[in-house]
């Protein structure tokens, strides 16, 4: 029953050629992200200066770093550190934003005015610049970044899914349900969430995209992954200096974020298209 | 109408409070002995004992946070652990340039996001709608600090034709008047200066736009979509009216409502995205100083500076959201 649904979604989001190219894109990095180990050519962090800034060759498929390392491996490497962060720190802002959104728009009253009130707050900063904030206080760090990321996205979370409940709250299934004397907890998990879900499975994808951009931005910044790790954007701001004469340096790590940003951006896109034609303002924001 | 500004400015005041709370308390617990950092190395414990006690580094947090309060209030946001400068001061000197970046990067995303939006709604499923469209999610998926080092790499390394950091060139002198230093060449009417300005700004302002440019063109398109299938759109034609004036006459204006909604946001983003931006092009803004400072673990400035963005940041969405009631009065009665 679920799996031909599944089917036949599948088949309606196939139809959307860029949403199938984002679901190519982000498999790709997957499987690279998985078979890093036997995919790359060289050792990711080895260094030798003598053969640095070298550009692409048959030995290095997308050339060598500053200190001689072998680009293509580093990217590979890279893909594991960029899916992870994503993944991991999207999943843990949407438990604690689901947790928040539900209990905010299904009660409303002072929960709901507080909790907001603490989003506003939290949105108040420009783009990244809570995430900025966050990682000031906590440092460098993978596990610091995932902290960091997931906390920055809460407030959107938070947000967004207060504003699905609002819109399913009044319906009459539910007013049904509550005449029927089902507890809160029943009305929340069994009735409110599933008719919630598909937008907030839409919503997490996207984001999934711009919490891998923010992790390369702060990677970038000196503020995010340290070297030698292979973070995307910390290879990037190492070749910076290099841009001159060693543009590749540069040129590869972006295209690497492009395609895993743009994949899930992809993905996000064909399944609000299938799932749920409603949400497209509320994402744009 | 009043009434309306009145209840939302009354609402951004414990915003900001929260706000400036979040940036005091990061920062009060953020690595580091505040006095030792700004001592510098090489100190005495007595001096250091000194200088906490001067800095009131000893007081309860809540009674720091309430000085910290009262001196911002004032206008007094301390003194760079660096340059030992007042925060303030230095601020002030460098917001014209993050303004002017910012401006900039709204004026080009405007300009083609809204045109491009446009065509795309007009010739839907054309080339040209399926090309943009493309460039458009492009845009938003790009790295910003990649789009910049790309610009940098063709136009400055391979083609010359801009320069890779700074707003001015050393050898042109500017009268500051606006800090603005495309306005002030044009108000005192300095072409050599106006052209440099210009080579300066054109980088940095096009990739700072790529995302807006994208997610503009993207939301103009829909929403212009949206308005010429409305049933006076239909009506305008079925009058006679010429086509040029039923799109820009009738269509255009109120297909332009929802998009100023997504502008505010933008200049979130813009201002969030300067602060990359003018890491990469050495743009000497508050993004700038704010990466620099945490690097030189720099708090007060650090902390002035995000304060003064989430400020602006509240006032511009104000705003945005005045002249969207404006425009759209059915929203006031909500």
């Amino acid at each position: 029953m679920i799996l031909t649904k599944v089917a036949s979604l599948w088949r309606l989001f196939n139809r959307n050629r860029l949403a199938a190219a984002g679901v190519y894109m982000v498999s790709f990095l997957i499987l690279i992200a998985v078979f890093a180990p036997l995919l790359a050519p060289h050792d990711a962090v080895e260094q030798n200066l003598s053969r640095s800034c070298k550009g692409p060759s048959l030995e290095y498929l997308l050339g060598t770093d500053e200190f001689g390392r072998c680009i293509l491996s580093r990217i590979l490497y890279g893909s594991r550190i960029s899916l992870t962060i994503g993944v991991t720190s999207i999943g843990m802002a949407l438990v604690v934003g689901l947790f928040l959104g539900l209990i905010a728009g299904y009660y409303g009253g002072i929960v709901d005015g507080l909790i907001m009130r603490i989003v506003d707050v939290m949105l108040a900063f420009p783009y990244f610049l809570l995430a900025i904030a966050i990682v000031i206080l906590l440092g460098p760090g993978i596990f610091n970044l995932i902290i960091t990321i997931s906390i920055y996205s809460i407030p959107t979370f938070a947000r967004v899914i207060r504003g699905l409940v609002l819109s399913q709250k009044q319906r009459e299934y539910i007013e049904a349900a509550k005449a029927f004397g089902e507890n809160d907890s029943n009305i929340i998990f069994r009735y409110l969430l599933p008719n919630c879900i598909s937008s907030i499975i839409v919503y997490s994808t996207l984001r999934v995209g711009s919490a891998i951009l923010v992790t390369s931005i702060l990677g970038f910044l000196g503020l995010g992954i340290t070297p030698p790790t292979p973070e995307w954007g910390a290879m990037l701001s190492g070749g910076r200096a290099y841009l001159r004469a060693a543009p590749h340096i540069v040129i590869f790590p972006g295209i690497a974020i492009m395609i895993a940003v743009l994949g899930c951006n992809l993905i996000g896109d064909g399944l609000r298209d299938v799932l749920d034609p409603r949400l497209r303002e509320e994402v744009l924001k | 109408m009043l009434t309306y500004i009145a209840k939302r400015i009354s609402v951004i005041f414990p915003v900001l409070l929260a706000v400036s709370l979040i940036i005091f308390l990061i920062m009060h617990f953020a690595p580091g002995d505040p006095a030792a950092l700004f001592l510098g190395q090489m100190v005495t414990p007595e001096d250091l004992e000194k200088v906490r006690r001067e800095m009131g580094l000893d007081d309860p947090l809540h009674i720091q946070y309430l000085r910290y309060l009262k001196d911002a209030i004032k206008g007094n946001l301390g003194i760079s652990y660096y340059t030992k400068q007042s925060v303030l001061s230095e601020l002030v000197r460098l917001f014209p340039a993050t303004v002017e970046l910012a401006v900039a990067s709204m004026v080009i995303a405007l300009l083609v996001g809204i045109s491009a939006g446009v065509i795309s709604a007009l010739k839907q499923n054309s080339i040209f709608d399926n090309v943009s469209m493309v460039v458009a999610l492009g845009g938003v998926s790009m790295p910003v600090f990649w789009v910049g080092l790309i610009l940098m790499w063709v136009f400055s390394f391979k083609l010359g034709w801009t320069p890779i950091s700074g707003r001015l060139a050393v050898q042109i002198d500017l009268k500051q008047i606006t800090g603005l230093f495309v306005i002030d060449s044009i108000i005192t009417g300095n072409i050599a200066a106006l052209r440099d300005s210009l080579r300066h700004l054109i980088l940095p302002a096009l990739s700072l736009a790529t995302i807006s440019m994208g997610i503009i063109a993207r939301f103009t398109r829909s929403s212009m979509l949206e308005v010429i299938r409305q049933d006076y759109i239909r009506t305008a034609r079925a009058k006679g009216v010429s086509e040029a004036l039923v799109i820009f006459k009738h269509a255009f204006k109120n297909a332009l409502i929802p998009v100023v909604t997504v502008v505010g946001l933008q200049f979130g983003l813009l201002l969030g995205g300067a602060v990359v931006t003018e890491t990469v092009f050495s743009w000497p803004g508050i993004g700038n100083v704010i990466i620099v400072s945490i690097l030189r673990r720099d708090y007060p400035m650090v902390q002035g500076a995000l304060l003064l963005l989430a400020l602006l940041y509240v006032i511009i969405n104000l705003l945005v959201d005045v002249s969207y009631s404006y425009l759209d009065p059915r929203i006031r009665y909500r």
